[in-house]
């Protein structure tokens, strides 16, 4: 690949300055005069009929300066990612516990605390369900008069029952797979305040333009007398994509005419925010006496709690992703959304990819022991590589890094792991074994428009103003968005300037999610950063007197091919462009080129690229105690291009470390409805004492619809986490955990029960 | 209830305020004394983004009473360093792609501080368990160790 | 949150006035756990009485073979404490082993015991140690085996007006200690389940003299397994002896499932956690005597 001055360089990002300094103000930081305090009733029971609520007694409290329920929102009283299914606030139906009852905006937050223990609530408790499989037989409570059973997405490919019939090897197995929170740092929070007939949101969000549209719904305005200003965000993961506090505080500013500010507790954000789904997968695989696939059947069961949120949409990516990185001729997928009345689970990175990640991995491995085969072989003899068709029938026609991963981790792992001790020496106590993960994940949202646009201003001096609605999450896009139009422009890095997640001013960058951004809204910033280059090199072209496709623009400088040593500065060039009265400036759209899935067959093409990846772990287990530590993880990414390979390691080494979390400690315990681990006291993420030695590996096969190749990161980096730690604890002492997460007492009980 | 006279130093200056009796340090912090750079994570001593440094050693200020700091010497992130001078572990963190959201930032910055006051020469393992008490979810802290490293490095 | 006053008395009669004026008083020591309670409700104070200018409740000295720990000694203090390493490296082992460096660095050991959680992990390593503790009033002092002290989750036997103002325990050459601890992850982890053992030798037989254990996180507060005891004293050292009293304990106690871990789990590994403790203060008695 050629290499290019700005793309590819691990450029420090701008907004590092002020977070070391403290500077940076999130929106629970922002102080405005006036500025009211929000507090909401939340509902303490999972399943009930709102009869009467009465706020009389909260109203007169001193200091409070409005009580709202549902009859108070101006305009629809629903909200959801894709169904219009979640109250603002519960008209007549809790479904779950947290569902919310009552705002209070008070003058300090001590006495809207105060306010909601004065509103009186009536209900009437209705018999609820909490078990997806319960949910799913015709008799017992219903979350949804039309039932339980939201949706299910079907795969349909090839013979099935002769593959099954026919193959020399069958596995099948079931995975259950557990609530994760996303736990980010810091928890939800917005301010809001009117600008003359705009109400202006700052809020910690990932997707400002959607906060935009619902706002606009819920309170009846038109979509441009509301501006979504993302504040600086602490963590999203997925769970800052649906509404949290922007329709209240939106609410409660233009009711009480004043600045209102709402921040969720630690507590509150646990039991209010989505979680990820937890799954029931039925995995069977089919495959020869060598290890090739012939057919997979599975079929997933979603808990996706009282609200669809996501719900669809992940088991919709669970059912493509289902095979695995993996060429599969016959392959049944049946993956349902199901409601109960737990808690909303929504996106969390990774998107139901990691679930069925850690089904199919764990298969692949069985199915190389029934074949005779390494871990490695039967991965290397399934893999897709370039003009495969994938389990819905797409063929993947470039940027297919798969195999190239499994040989990048396997040559790294041979020499990190060569020094390890492997067995501990006359310590047989404690056993260690190494373990594989393969992933794929397609960048985008399955098989649905979802474009992102940006505009680019090159100014008179050579800076620039980049505008995408892409939120920075502390990802880095606005970094990698900056150097992508840098190197297209010819500029520095630390000439542009990105505005972003401001619909007042951005153009909808989509949410950042799906690991999308740099794909999607990267495509749109180098489009953009194209057109406004066209007037300047048209200029340059006749200034020089030669062809267009001579010009090179590099570091500032405008000078023809071949002849460097006569350039001129870019400032000269966009002078002439002045001169004639043309402007350079750009706009651009990108959407990924996909079809939607057949509704029967699933047969489509529902991304634009994917990423591909290869995780290899090395764990010691404690055979008396149980435990698993993780010693090593080797994980090799292919991201197409690596924009900054500073910032593409910071995900690997993130995510991979979120995937410890998920494989080894985190669990949303619940207790009919009631989340029994609302705290970081019960909830355990890991601290930097758990954290193995991490050897991030980037891997570049560029995708040819990606900008200068690149594909994305986020979520891959979490996805074939715990497979690779299920694995290598196989791999140490002989047993296989099929529940996550991989906890001591599992253990240890399959450890004994095996003596 | 009542609010009590209190006199300390502050990040290097002595300062003198009237505290509510109950008012956790945080708050005093963040709404009087308009730092908001030490952040709220969870209120219970768990995350440690609310770490400041109190005479020296580290503590989770939103389970400190403010009154508490009284006579003692306090250093919030906003004491640590400036656009003008930065701490060598900002620039450290800034450089090493530690930073991705920043929320956990100040309090991973000041555990690392407290720990090279007292140690300027720490081995890995010590630096690991400095940081232990600040969650991070962004980055799994292989670049704040990093961070924390170089400077070590540099300075020796 | 809710209001209270604050006082910080400067020694310990004007604390015990504080406490006898206001009979909803809270002890404040290092508010790591007083502050959550606070946070959540669980404890409304009129007023919080912080203990930290009582410099007499403070430091670790050693005296006639005897270690003297004030009430107010940080975790911080104990792990890093020369005294301590020396003679009782378990008990530095469990105080480092607790929480996060901020939560050490305020958290006390009185303050621990007096929250009495099962689950307090410098708690089983005093009591393998012998300790007693000293609580004191405005009406006198009594001193008690600290496993006395507790009477169930955060409850002790302290009366009104009353407070731990000093911990202290025998050493000896001849005796060995150690702790171990299982959490979820290791670091601000709050103990599945923890073990502490001491064992005393006779220099001249070889032949353990007196044997302590003690387990956190197996019952309502943290307890002395005697059944494990017996089997240990008046004979001589062996792995299948040890194994026998493991086993012994794991036997006798009876944990049960909460949202950390199971009542099975804590069962199996009790005796692995109490095989392991017990290894570790044989070896350790080899250290102390030098060989």
């Amino acid at each position: 690949m050629r290499e290019l001055n700005v793309v590819g360089k691990s450029v420090i990002r701008k907004d590092a300055l002020d977070k070391v300094l403290g500077k940076t103000q999130y929106s629970g930081d922002i102080k405005l005069p006036g500025m009211l305090q929000v507090k909401i009733l939340r509902s303490q029971v999972a399943h009930a009929v709102l009869k009467n609520i009465d706020c009389r007694a909260a109203e007169s409290l001193p200091g409070v300066h409005a009580v709202l329920t549902a009859k108070d929102v101006l305009g629809s009283n629903t909200h959801g990612i894709i169904i219009k299914d979640e109250p603002v606030l519960v008209m007549d139906k809790i479904r779950k516990l947290g569902d919310p009852l009552a705002i209070v905006a008070a003058e300090t937050e001590e006495i809207a605390l105060q306010a909601l223990f004065l509103i009186q609530v009536e209900l009437e408790e209705l018999p609820a369900v909490f078990d997806p499989e319960e949910a799913m037989k015709t008799e017992g409570p219903k979350v949804y008069e039309k039932g339980n059973i939201q949706s299910v997405r079907k795969i349909r490919k090839g013979d099935i029952e002769t593959a099954f019939a026919q193959a020399d090897i069958v596995v099948e197995t079931i995975y259950r797979t557990q609530m994760q929170e996303h736990a980010y740092i810091e928890p939800e929070a917005g301010v809001a305040y009117l600008d003359g007939d705009v109400v202006v949101l700052r809020v910690s969000t990932q997707n400002p333009h959607f906060d935009c549209k619902e706002v606009a719904r819920n309170l009846a305005l038109p979509l441009n007398k509301v501006r979504i200003v993302q504040a600086p965000t602490g963590g999203g993961f997925g769970g800052k994509l649906d509404i949290s506090v922007q329709i209240y505080i939106a609410l409660l500013a233009i009711r009480t005419k004043r600045p209102v500010r709402l921040v969720y507790t630690r507590e509150e954000s646990f039991i209010a925010s989505t979680k990820r789904h937890p799954y029931v997968i039925n995995y069977k695989s089919a495959a020869d006496e060598k290890g090739n696939l012939l057919a997979i059947d599975v079929t997933v069961i979603g808990d996706t709690g009282a609200y669809a949120s996501y719900g669809p949409g992940t088991l919709t990516r669970s059912a493509v992703h289902a095979t695995g990185p993996y060429e599969v001729a016959n392959v049944k997928v049946d993956a349902y959304t199901v409601y109960t009345n737990n808690p909303t689970s929504g996106a969390m990175r990774g998107f139901g990819v990691p679930q069925l990640a850690f089904a199919h991995e764990q298969q692949m491995d069985m199915i190389a022991q029934k074949a005779g085969i390494s871990p490695i072989q039967v991965r290397l003899l399934n893999v897709l590589h370039t003009n495969s068709k994938t389990g819905t029938g797409q063929v993947l026609e470039t940027s297919v890094g798969s195999m190239e991963t499994i040989k990048v981790a396997q040559a790294k792992a041979q020499e990190v792991l060569a020094k390890s001790d492997r067995k501990g020496g006359t310590d047989r106590i404690k056993k260690r074994g190494t373990g594989i993960g393969c992933m794929w994940y397609g960048v985008g949202n399955t098989g649905l428009p979802n474009p992102a646009g940006a505009f680019v201003d090159l100014m008179d001096d050579g800076t620039v103003n980049l505008m995408v609605g892409a939120a920075d999450i502390g990802q880095g896009s606005n970094t990698i968005l900056a150097q992508i139009v840098a190197e297209e422009l010819g500029v520095r890095f630390e000439d542009v300037l990105v505005t972003s997640a401001d619909t007042g001013v951005t153009p909808d960058g989509g949410a950042t999610s799906a690991s999308r951004q740099t794909y999607i809204s990267g495509n749109a910033a180098h489009l953009a950063a194209q057109e406004a280059k066209k007037t300047l090199v048209e200029e340059a072209a006749r200034m020089f007197e030669v062809e267009k496709e001579q010009v090179i623009i590099r570091d500032r400088r405008v000078f023809v091919e071949g002849a460097e040593e006569n350039s001129k500065s870019i400032e000269e060039v966009i002078g002439g462009c002045r001169k004639k009265g043309t402007m350079t400036i750009g706009h651009g759209c990108f959407n990924p080129e996909t079809t939607g899935l057949d509704g029967e067959t699933g047969a489509g093409s529902p991304y634009g690229t994917y990423a591909f990846a290869t995780q290899i772990v090395e764990v010691e287990v404690d055979t008396e105690t149980g435990q698993v530590e993780v010693l090593h993880i080797i994980a090799a990414h292919d991201v197409g291009r690596a924009i900054n390979p500073l910032q593409v390691e910071g995900q690997i080494e993130g995510g991979s470390i979120m995937g410890i979390g998920f494989g080894l400690y985190e669990e949303v315990k619940m207790l009919d409805g009631k989340i029994k681990t609302p705290s970081f006291a019960t909830y355990l993420i890991p601290t930097s004492m758990d954290v193995p030695t991490v050897h991030p590996l980037i891997v570049e096969e560029p995708a040819a619809s990606g900008p200068f190749g690149a594909k994305g990161v986020g979520e891959p980096s979490l996805i074939p986490t715990s497979a690779a730690i299920a694995n290598a604890v196989f791999d140490a002492v002989g047993i296989r955990i099929t529940e996550l997460p991989i906890t001591p007492e599992r253990v240890l009980a399959q450890l004994q029960e095996n003596q | 209830m009542s609010k009590l006279l209190i006199s300390f130093v502050l990040n290097g200056q002595k300062v003198s305020a009237q505290v509510e009796s109950d008012m956790r340090l945080v708050d005093f912090l963040r709404d009087e004394m308009g730092l908001t750079g030490t952040k709220i994570g969870c209120g219970e001593g768990d995350c440690g983004a609310c770490t400041v440094i109190i005479n020296g050693q580290t503590a989770n200020s939103c389970i400190v009473l403010a009154p508490q700091i009284a006579g003692k010497e306090v250093t919030t992130i906003e004491g640590l360093g400036s656009y003008e001078h930065l701490h060598p572990l900002q620039e450290a963190f800034i450089e090493e792609g530690a930073v991705q959201c920043g929320f956990c930032t100040p309090g991973m910055l000041l555990s690392a501080k407290a720990l090279l006051d007292e140690n300027p020469n720490p081995k890995h393992d010590e630096i690991i368990r400095s940081i232990s008490g600040n969650l991070c979810r962004c980055t799994g802290y292989t670049k704040i160790a990093n961070a924390i490293e170089k400077v070590v490095r540099t300075k020796s | 949150m809710s209001r209270f006053e604050y006082s910080r008395p400067e020694c310990l009669s004007e604390a015990f006035k504080l406490m006898a004026e206001n009979c909803g008083y809270s002890l404040l020591a290092g508010g790591t756990d007083l502050m959550v309670k606070v946070k959540e409700n669980m404890v409304k104070p009129t007023v919080v009485i912080d203990l930290d200018g009582l410099e007499e409740l403070k430091g670790i000295n050693i005296e006639a073979g005897q270690i003297v720990l004030g009430a107010l000694t940080t975790h911080t203090q104990l792990e890093q404490s020369e005294i301590i390493n020396r003679y009782a490296p378990a008990l530095a082992k469990a105080a480092g082993i607790i929480g996060s460096p901020q939560i050490r660095n305020k958290g006390t050991v009185g303050g621990n015991m007096g929250n009495a959680s099962p689950a307090a992990d410098t708690v089983p390593a005093l009591i393998a140690l012998g300790a007693e503790v000293t609580l004191s009033s405005k009406e006198g002092i009594r001193t008690i085996p600290l496993e006395e002290l507790f009477l169930g989750p955060g409850r002790t036997v302290l009366k009104p007006g009353e407070l731990i103002t000093l911990i202290s325990f025998k050493v000896s050459t001849h005796q060995g200690c150690s702790f171990q601890k299982l959490g979820k992850r290791k670091a601000l982890a709050i103990s599945v389940i923890n073990a502490s053992a001491s064992m005393e030798i006779d220099p001249e037989t070889n032949v353990i003299k007196q044997a302590r254990i003690a387990l956190g996180s197996v019952a309502g507060t943290a307890v002395r397994v005697s059944a494990g005891e017996e089997i240990l004293v008046r004979k001589c050292y062996s792995p299948e002896l040890i194994k026998e009293a493991a086993e012994a304990v794991a036997e006798a106690i009876r944990p049960i499932d909460d949202v950390r871990s199971t009542a099975v789990y804590r069962k199996r590994v009790a005796r692995v956690l109490v095989r392991r403790a017990l290894e570790e203060a044989w070896s350790q008695l080899h250290v102390t005597r030098g060989e």
